[in-house]
């Protein structure tokens, strides 16, 4: 285990988060929450999801994020005839004399991928994503080509608008860091976005980061430290939403048909390095764990019919959880 | 400055300390109701309400109480360190050490909540106190003690009787002392009674050995007084004289034999002088007889009367007493529980035979005579005032013909009724008010007559 991070370290690295925050602050007016897990999501390897009204500044977001970090960037528009061969790429024949089967890559081979409305293309495309997200490679006709590194998947969608749409199956939801619900704003945020810009466009971004200063930020993160009594408890989080669990809560029980897989704790921790990182410690803490776990678990559990009718989501659930899960277990 | 190891014993005390008045009160609940059985068994039950209570408490803070790492992250909350406490145990760096005992040292735990444990603790002690120091009232005595209380002091009122008339025997004294204190110490029981039953049979054998001896030596002095006034010639004096000391020396033997007298004061007391004895006797002492200077005996007839009269006194008297002891002791044998008199565990003590029957004046009836005895079924007619008189009324009831109703035979009154009289409204004035109206009904009316209508 290599050792912890020294102050001067955490210094070196809290620089270009924190620039990288205040740049994408500057997309996102006065949504720092949003902006804050965007960047934890993004120390910490995991693909977003983004959902909200339309016109909220999902797709900006995502722009301005791959301005900033002067990586690959490409667009994904998702309609109900997008073919998995449109994302992953395909065998093309080609040659004069001596043809042969060229693989082409697909719009998937880039570093920060915005796979903007989601929700409008059929489930047989979603899943092309299913291999891409979780093991960052795809394999076409037999043969598995690695995608770049790093390689994050950005998507939005859109809660209205239901028609024709699919909702993302769940091994793919399982498959995101977080899902961030961007709110709507108010009128004094309408008011700065009318003063500041000029037909709503984004302001014009430098990037903060390459690749090699992602890599030490990845670096960093991976060397905060994770006590063993904050594993205990994200484990503790994520075995309590299963609703066959003896020590479930009662909510949980009731209103949940099946609970987080091991994925989300991995993802709780990874989540949480970042997030230390950022609030400058060289290890988690209980307070990290509390701040990230709902933004990780509420899409992670799949309700019954009587959590829809009584109108319960996943994030009442994932916020209900962390109180009644105690931070130290006793008898 | 507090560890995650100081900040354990802390916890834990509190812990311990805020389940402790439960032990305590189980063990002065212990305490107090073990005194009604008995001192002893309360302390020892307390002893051991309170062995298993710290015991309970140990085993309540071992599953319930915080182990080094929960302390740890206690202390490190309450430090605000955001979990560097915690790292630092796992993964020590001095650099960070530094920067988290500046936190630690900062840290002021919350008081121990004790005092409303210690209150109630306190509240357990205070009253296993107070119920120790209350002392516990007296166990009612029973029937069976009053019995056997009464039992003994019918013995001890016997060996009283008898040993005015002579030295009470050492294994009755010590036999009755030992009763008594079984029945001090509440535990007497059926072997205590079938010694009771021993010892009052031997005293009576005593009174009656002593009485027999008395009689003896009444009839020796009955006939030395009739040969001293016959005027025989003075062999045959001496000869009923030497009978006579030999009899007085019987009592006197007995007694030395039972009482561990050298020279029995009963020798002196049996013969004697006239005079003392006249003297005696209107002193109204029944004891006091004429002395006997050893050897000579009494010279005259006078003095030989005066002396059979003193021991025939002495007879009569002690026969009378133990006839009076007898009488109390079968009303207190009523109330035995159910050993009654027989061939029981005497302790094996010397002295103390097997029971007696039945007395000896008492005739025994054979075959036909025990079944019927005439006397026993001859017709008495009750007493006056005692439920009977000439006119055949019965405890002022009078007998009650019933009357005929119309058209039904004249029946002649039977039983009772036969005797009472048949005239209407005679015996009204005996009967309950609540009965007064349906006598009249039935048996006042002519036949005639209907019955009023209430």
């Amino acid at each position: 285990m290599p050792d912890l991070l020294t102050a001067d370290e955490l210094q070196a690295a809290l620089g270009p988060a924190h620039r990288l925050r205040e740049e994408l602050a500057r997309v996102l007016i006065d949504q720092p929450l949003v902006v804050e897990r965007v960047v934890v999501a993004l120390l910490a390897r995991g693909h977003v999801l983004l959902e909200g009204l339309p016109g909220l500044g999902k797709t900006e977001l995502c722009k301005g994020l791959a301005k900033l970090l002067a990586l690959p960037f490409k667009r994904l528009q998702f309609t109900p005839d997008l073919l998995p061969g449109d994302i992953t790429g395909t065998y093309v024949l080609e040659g004069g004399a001596e043809r042969a089967m060229v693989f082409r890559p697909g719009p998937l081979f880039a570093s920060v991928v915005l796979a903007d409305e989601i929700n409008r293309s059929s489930p047989k495309t979603q899943s092309a994503l299913l291999e891409a997200m979780a093991e960052r490679c795809v394999t076409v006709l037999g043969t598995t080509h690695e995608l770049p590194q790093p390689f994050f998947v950005l998507a939005t969608q859109n809660p209205i608008e239901l028609e024709g749409t699919y909702p993302l199956p769940e091994a793919q939801l399982d498959r995101f860091l977080f899902k961030i619900d961007v709110p709507p704003v108010g009128a004094e945020t309408l008011t700065k976005l009318l003063t500041t810009r000029l037909r709503g466009e984004a302001p014009k971004l430098s990037p903060v980061l390459d690749a090699a200063g992602l890599a030490r930020l990845f670096a960093a993160v991976d060397r905060v430290y994770l006590p063993e009594p904050v594993a205990h408890f994200i484990g503790r989080l994520v075995a309590a939403t299963d609703p066959r669990n003896p020590a479930a809560p009662e909510p949980i029980s009731r209103y949940v048909k099946y609970g987080a897989s091991p994925r989300a704790a991995i993802a709780i921790a990874s989540a949480a390095r970042a997030m230390a990182l950022l609030a400058g410690k060289p290890n988690v803490g209980f307070d990290e764990v509390a701040h990230v776990a709902p933004a990780a678990l509420h899409h992670r559990l799949v309700l019954n019919h009587e959590a829809r009718l009584e109108q319960v989501t996943g994030a009442s659930l994932s916020a209900q959880l962390l109180k009644l899960i105690p931070e130290v277990a006793r008898a | 400055m507090w560890t995650a190891r100081s900040l354990q014993l802390r916890l834990n005390t509190e812990l311990a300390l805020g389940v402790l008045p439960v032990p305590a009160w189980v063990a002065a609940a212990a305490f107090v109701s073990a005194r009604f059985v008995s001192p002893a068994l309360a302390w020892a039950a307390s002893s051991m309400a309170v062995a298993g209570g710290l015991a309970w408490v140990v085993v309540h803070v071992r599953r319930h109480g915080y182990s080094e790492d929960q302390a740890a992250v206690v202390l490190d909350r309450a430090a605000k360190a955001g979990g560097l406490l915690l790292t630092v145990r796992e993964r020590p760096s001095r650099e960070w050490e530094t920067a988290l005992w500046e936190k630690v040292r900062d840290v002021r735990p919350p008081p121990l909540r004790i005092g409303r444990p210690a209150a109630m603790t306190a509240g357990a002690l205070v009253f296993a106190l107070i119920a120790a120091w209350v002392p516990m009232p007296e166990k009612p005595a029973t029937s069976v003690d009053l019995a056997a209380r009464s039992q003994v002091a019918s013995a001890v009122g016997k060996a009283q009787t008898l040993a005015s008339e002579m030295p009470l025997p050492e294994a009755i004294s010590a036999e009755l002392a030992r009763l008594g204190e079984e029945l001090r110490a509440n535990s007497f029981d059926a072997t205590d009674w079938e010694a009771t039953d021993n010892v009052d049979d031997a005293i009576e054998d005593e009174a009656r050995a002593r009485g027999a001896a008395l009689e003896k030596a009444a009839q020796a002095a009955e006939r030395l007084a009739k040969t001293l006034g016959e005027g025989v010639e003075d062999e045959a004096v001496e000869r009923e004289k030497e009978e006579l000391e030999e009899a007085l020396a019987e009592l006197g033997e007995e007694a030395r034999k039972k009482g561990g007298s050298e020279s029995s004061t009963d020798s002196r007391e049996a013969g004697g002088d006239a005079d003392q004895s006249k003297a005696a006797e209107d002193r109204g002492g029944t004891n006091q007889a004429p002395s006997v200077k050893q050897g000579r005996g009494p010279r005259t007839r006078a003095e030989a009367q005066a002396m059979r009269d003193a021991l025939d006194r002495r007879r009569e008297e002690l026969a009378n007493r133990f006839a009076d002891k007898g009488q109390g002791r079968g009303q207190a044998a009523g109330q035995r529980p159910g050993t009654g008199r027989g061939r029981g565990d005497n302790k094996g003590r010397p002295g103390f035979g097997p029971s007696h029957g039945p007395a000896e004046d008492t005739p025994l009836r054979f075959g036909d005579e025990t079944k019927f005895q005439k006397d026993r079924l001859a017709f008495a007619p009750l007493p006056e005032g005692r439920g009977g008189d000439d006119s055949g009324t019965l405890w002022g009831m009078n007998r009650r013909a019933p009357t005929r109703g119309p058209g039904s035979p004249a029946a002649a009154p039977t039983g009772l009724a036969s005797g009472l009289d048949q005239t209407p409204g005679a015996n009204e004035g005996t009967v309950p008010p609540r009965h007064r109206e349906l006598v009249r009904r039935y048996f006042d009316r002519p036949a005639a007559t209907a019955p009023k209508q209430r």
